[in-house]
C-alpha cells in the first residue's frame, strides 16, 4: 500500500487555485444544491397536477421574491451543471486536453452558466 | 480516453485487471453517470422547445400535456436518470470527504433511501396524471 505518512499540503487558501479547479469545485457544489431541491421540485410537481387549486398555488409561488431567488441559484446550479458536463464529456473523448484549451473551456463554461442566468433573471422581471 | 466494452481477455491486458476488479466497477459507474447524464441533457433540451413552443395557460392544458403517454414515460425515465446520477455524484462526493466509516455508512443509506424514495413518490405522480 501506499505510505501513509506521505506529506499531504492542502491549505485551500494557499493554494493557487487555476480556474479549472474552481469549476470542478463549482461542479460539485451545485450538484449537492441540486440533489436538495429534487424533493421540492417533486412536490411542485406534484402539486401543479394535483388540483386547479394546486396548480394556482405553483404559479402564485412566483409573486414571491424569495421563491424567486431561489429559482434564480437552481438556474444557476442547473446551467452551470450543464455546461461544465458539456465540457467533461468532450475531455472523455479527447477535445481540449492541454492547459490552454482546458482553461478557455473553463471560463467559456463559467460565463455561459452566468449568461443563462442573467437571462432567467431579466425574463422574471 | 477510455475504452469502453473490451472483452474479458482483453481487459486483463489492458490494465492488468481482471473484469471482475473494482477498477471495472468504476467504468461502469463512470459510464452510467454519462448516459444519464445524455439522456437528461437530450430530455431537457427536447422538452424544453416542445414546453417552449406549447406552454400549457391552464391547470387543464398543463394536465393534459403530462398524461400524454409519451412525455409522461420520457419525464419518469429523466427523473430516474436524475436521481441514479444524484446517487453516483452524492457517493463520490460523501466518499471523497468523509472519511469516518459509520457515518459515511450512514450518509450513504440516508442520501441511497431519500433517492428511492423519491423515484416512487415522481413515478407516482407522473404515471398517474390523467385527463
Amino acid at each position: 500500500m501506499e505510505n501513509k505518512k506521505r506529506p499531504v499540503f492542502l491549505d485551500l487558501t494557499r493554494i493557487d487555485m487555476p480556474v479549472m479547479a474552481v469549476l470542478s469545485f463549482a461542479h460539485r457544489i451545485t450538484g449537492v444544491l441540486m440533489f436538495l431541491a429534487i424533493p421540492v421540485v417533486i412536490y411542485l410537481v406534484g402539486l401543479s397536477l394535483s388540483s386547479p387549486q394546486g396548480y394556482d398555488s405553483v404559479t402564485s409561488f412566483f409573486d414571491s421574491g424569495l421563491f424567486r431567488l431561489a429559482v434564480l441559484l437552481m438556474l444557476w446550479c442547473f446551467s452551470h451543471h450543464f455546461f461544465a458536463g458539456i465540457r467533461y464529456f468532450m475531455l472523455d473523448l479527447d477535445i481540449g486536453v492541454n492547459v490552454v484549451d482546458g482553461r478557455r473551456s473553463a471560463w467559456c463554461v463559467l460565463g455561459a452558466g452566468l449568461i443563462v442566468t442573467v437571462i432567467g433573471m431579466v425574463m422574471m422581471l | 480516453m477510455v475504452c469502453i466494452g473490451r472483452r474479458a481477455d482483453s481487459d486483463r491486458d489492458w490494465h492488468g485487471d481482471d473484469v471482475m476488479s473494482r477498477k471495472s466497477i468504476g467504468l461502469r459507474i463512470w459510464l452510467i453517470q454519462r448516459l444519464s447524464a445524455v439522456y437528461m441533457l437530450l430530455f431537457v433540451v427536447c422538452f424544453g422547445i416542445y414546453f417552449a413552443v406549447n406552454t400549457p395557460a391552464s391547470f387543464l392544458e398543463w394536465r393534459a400535456m403530462m398524461a400524454n403517454s409519451f412525455v409522461a414515460i420520457t419525464a419518469t425515465l429523466f427523473f430516474l436518470s436524475l436521481l441514479t446520477h444524484a446517487w453516483i455524484g452524492m457517493r463520490d462526493v460523501i466518499m471523497d470527504y468523509l472519511h469516518v466509516d459509520s457515518l459515511r455508512l450512514a450518509l450513504l443509506t440516508v442520501v441511497g433511501f431519500s433517492l428511492l424514495g423519491a423515484a416512487i413518490w415522481i413515478m407516482k405522480i407522473l404515471l398517474t396524471v390523467s385527463v
